[in-house]
């Protein structure tokens, strides 16, 4: 029995040593935690990785200005990244296993069922304004000198539930980022004038696939295609109204002089939905959009196939400009030419999304205090620009970003460049500067020229960040989820031609019970136009 | 006199249990984790499933929350009757193709590899048909996707046979669906499935195979009147446990595979319980629907386990 007391010796072996380790270890790790604990209060952070920064790290405690703010204000960040595409379910799993971080930057108004009220309601996050007054004296000042902003994040009962993002000053140029662009050099090569109207839009797209203008002699172009969203284009024509809003309508939820209405009940969606369909069946519409594939979407673009498309200002013109391809960004187009678009991509100053503090925080005024930096001077500076002398510069007053943001050497973009140092070029719990707009987002003429088309929209159809009761959410849950999975497969069925009949999708619609969604719909909007 | 006797008999039966224990202590002791694993990850949650009779929100707990009967099952077949039956309709359906054609593909497999003689030839065809059980359900449903797009690989042979003219587009036609689904189950399990069958084979009577042999028999009346036979409680026990998952689709699959154009025929039971119950964060409406499924499982073995029974006398208990 040679093997069975050799292996008594390994074991014994084994079990001295995890003996003494288990006697050395705790000690090191106690000490170490504790000391930690004494010196530096720890909060954790659940926000969504943003892929700008996931290109260079792997956690936001590594952006130069959160290593600013934990050092000026004697605290660390533990950042809980949910991983990129799993965000929804992470988080509602947080939310159900009641493991919640200290504080969760998240959109509460369309990510939260029931919305901000509702998380409050569930014991998520807590109400702010008592505390605002005195732990974050920069916000409530920022709030106090902008009521406008502040009808648009408190809840109907003047309830404040966290730190908004905001997207600037100028709404003109922060609240416009997606939009139509077009290859300048096929209208070009085609004589072909930049589309205006839907039926410019028509003429336009038939030359492109009719007429071979990349010119490698196959009949391989796409006219039109969707780069954000791709995998369910309604959300694209719901998000930016690119088309449908030349009938001043919307494909979901607007109000009209005070009215909500539904864009599939209205008349003019059944023409939306023909010039769609008429587009998809000679052809005009790139046929991946259907199966969510936005890489091979983009991989087409550069290679020259598709000749227009809805796609973001920085990340995809901007992408696209890097590669010297000719663009241009279109207004939105109208029915008659010389028209004021009604409809485009709309946004508030207020991006939806806020940093709240948690019913499992500890230490609420540290939490405030952290959140409430970046509204301070210093923290304004900080998470636009970021390191001074290394991303930005001043001079006469003024603030620039350096060149290693601007001609990085190793080749990442602006926006990635930024992301090492600031959090400009993700949405955060601040206010953004105009001078990133400027200096970043239309560092080609092309995008400012795509800024100035495309903020020429009136948008006053398009309804604000509204909050329900938890009743009216819950009852609004239920009609919508089932109205959605419907509307998600007929607007494809509808679009591709497989189905025809608006009237019979409308009826269903309306046994789904969608006229109560848009009368609870009416209520919130009636009780936002009420808040002072 | 019947209930004296069974009151008599009891403590020789705990006495029996008793001796039994002292002479397979070990095997006892294995049994432990088996059973701690069933009972904490099985039997344990569900104390949770209350919350299917409960209108449940995390900030009240699941005693907090109040009780509201049978509403959320009403919600569901009432409420939501514009996709239950849908739902429950593709849920089936799949599960018969996948029975009909998933099910016998193992079996036919390893009878066919069971006539291969050359042990090499054999073993290799073997090992190859396992791999796509090793690969996980994501990459499967990608190559799936890359395959069957409009210019992926299948495209490109139909259309070089000059059997297309213009591409199909797989993965955005409802059709399409259950075909892809149940095919590539079968890819993906037909050599993993079949080793039990092969087990069950190495275990018949050679002697059966010398007097068939005898009696005349060729490799397929072999086959016919002596393998399938021999494998056949097997077949019956394997069909019985199938039949018990009727209902379940795997979720991840279908989540990964299908789209607003397919939910027609794609959309299943536990997608659908997904979008609601996990995306809409209505935890009681999830698990309502999903205690009907099990109810529905349940039922369907019990049910299939009497059948079997009786035609023969195979079955699970």
């Amino acid at each position: 029995m040679d093997w069975f007391k050799s292996s008594k010796k390994v074991l014994s072996l084994i079990v001295v040593i995890a003996f003494t380790l288990s006697l050395v270890i705790p000690v090191f790790v106690s000490s170490s935690s504790t000391a930690y604990a004494k010196s530096t209060p720890t909060l954790t952070y659940f926000v969504r990785l943003d892929p700008k920064v996931a290109t260079s790290y792997n956690s936001y405690s590594s952006i130069a200005a959160y290593q600013i703010l934990q050092k000026k204000l004697g605290v660390k960040l533990v950042f809980k990244h949910p991983p990129v595409g799993g965000e929804t379910d992470q988080f509602n799993l947080m939310i159900a296993s009641r493991q919640l971080t200290d504080i969760i930057e998240w959109n509460w108004i369309d990510n939260y069922p029931g919305g901000p009220v509702k998380a409050m309601l569930d014991k998520v996050i807590i109400r702010l304004n008592d505390y605002l007054p005195k732990h974050a004296p920069n916000l409530n000042k920022y709030l106090q000198q902008h009521p406008d902003i502040k009808k648009l994040i408190v809840t109907d009962d003047g309830d404040i539930y966290g730190f908004p993002v905001l997207r600037g000053n100028n709404p003109k140029i922060a609240c416009v980022y997606y939009g139509p662009q077009i290859r300048n050099d096929w209208l070009k090569k085609l004589g072909l004038k930049e589309p205006e109207t839907v039926d410019d839009w028509y003429k336009v797209l038939k030359a492109f696939v009719t007429k071979d203008p990349n010119g490698n002699g196959k009949k391989d172009e796409r006219g039109f295609s969707i780069l954000r969203n791709a995998s369910n284009p309604r959300y694209a024509f719901d998000y930016s109204s690119f088309l449908v809003g030349a009938w001043g309508i919307k494909t979901d939820f607007f109000q009209v002089n005070g009215k909500v209405k539904y864009g599939p009940l209205e008349p003019q969606y059944k023409q939306f939905i023909a010039t769609l369909q008429k587009w998809w069946k000679e052809g005009l519409i790139d046929p991946d959009i259907l199966t969510m594939n936005q890489k091979v979407i983009k991989a087409n673009v550069q290679n020259d196939v598709i000749g227009s498309w809805i796609g973001l200002l920085s990340g995809d013109m901007g992408f696209f400009l890097n590669l010297k391809k000719d663009i241009i960004a279109t207004k939105f187009p109208v029915l008659k030419k010389g028209e004021y678009p009604l409809l485009g991509q709309a946004e508030f100053l207020f991006a939806r999304i806020s940093a709240a503090i948690t019913t499992a925080c500890k230490n609420i005024p540290l939490a405030m205090k952290v959140l409430d930096w970046g509204y301070s001077k210093e923290g304004y500076e900080t998470f636009n620009f970021g390191v001074l002398g290394k991303s930005y510069i001043k001079k006469d007053g003024k603030i620039y970003y350096t060149d290693e943001i601007l001609k990085n050497p190793q080749g990442l973009s602006p926006a990635e460049a930024l992301a090492k140092y600031a959090r400009a070029s993700i949405n955060g719990p601040f206010a953004q500067a105009d001078e990133f707009y400027y200096q970043i987002q239309m560092k080609y003429p092309q995008q400012k020229d795509a800024v100035e088309k495309w903020g020429q929209v009136k948008n006053d159809r398009i309804l604000p960040p509204l909050s329900f009761t938890d009743d009216e959410a819950k009852r609004l849950a239920n009609i919508m989820n089932t109205v959605n999975t419907y509307y998600d497969e007929m607007f494809l069925r509808l679009m591709t031609g497989k189905a025809t009949n608006v009237d019979a999708f409308v009826k269903t619609l309306k046994q789904m019970k969608i006229n109560e969604a848009i009368k609870i719909y009416q209520q919130a909007y009636d009780r936002w136009k009420k808040r002072k | 006199m019947e209930k004296a006797a069974t009151k008599h008999f009891q403590p020789s039966r705990w006495q029996e249990l008793k001796k039994d224990l002292i002479r397979n202590k070990s095997l006892y002791i294995m049994l432990i984790p088996v059973v701690a694993y069933y009972f904490i990850f099985h039997y344990i949650p569900m104390y949770g499933l209350q919350i299917a009779f409960k209108d449940f929100t995390p900030a009240k707990g699941i005693w907090g929350s109040p009780w509201v009967g049978l509403e959320k099952f009403k919600e569901f077949f009432v409420y939501d009757s514009f996709y239950v039956w849908r739902i429950i309709r593709n849920t089936i359906l799949i599960n018969v193709y996948d029975l009909i054609f998933g099910f016998p593909a193992p079996i036919i497999f390893a009878l066919l590899l069971n006539e291969i003689k050359n042990s090499i030839y054999k073993r290799t065809l073997q090992t190859v048909s396992y791999m796509p059980h090793f690969i996980s359900t994501v990459v499967i449903v990608g190559m799936i996707m890359d395959f069957f797009s409009r210019d992926g690989l299948i495209n490109q042979i139909l259309k070089s046979l000059g059997i297309l003219s213009e591409p199909i587009s797989f993965m955005t036609e409802p059709g399409w669906f259950r075909p892809l689904y149940v095919g590539s189950g079968i890819w993906q399990n037909l050599g993993w499935g079949s080793i039990v069958y092969l087990a069950a084979i190495s275990n018949i009577d050679p002697q059966l195979y010398e007097a068939a042999l005898i009696d005349g028999a060729g490799r397929f009346r072999q086959a016919l009147y002596v393998t399938i036979p021999g494998i056949l409680p097997t077949i019956v026990i394997m069909f019985l446990l199938r039949v018990g998952h009727m209902m379940n689709v795997g979720f991840e699959k279908v989540f990964l595979m299908y789209n607003p154009l397919t939910y027609e025929t794609a959309d299943v039971i536990s997608t659908y319980v997904y979008r609601k119950g996990l995306l809409e964060m209505d935890y009681s409406y999830g698990a309502a629907v999903g205690l009907f499924n099990s109810v529905i499982n349940f039922l369907l073995v019990v049910f299939s386990n009497k059948i079997a029974k009786k035609l023969t006398e195979t079955s699970l208990w």
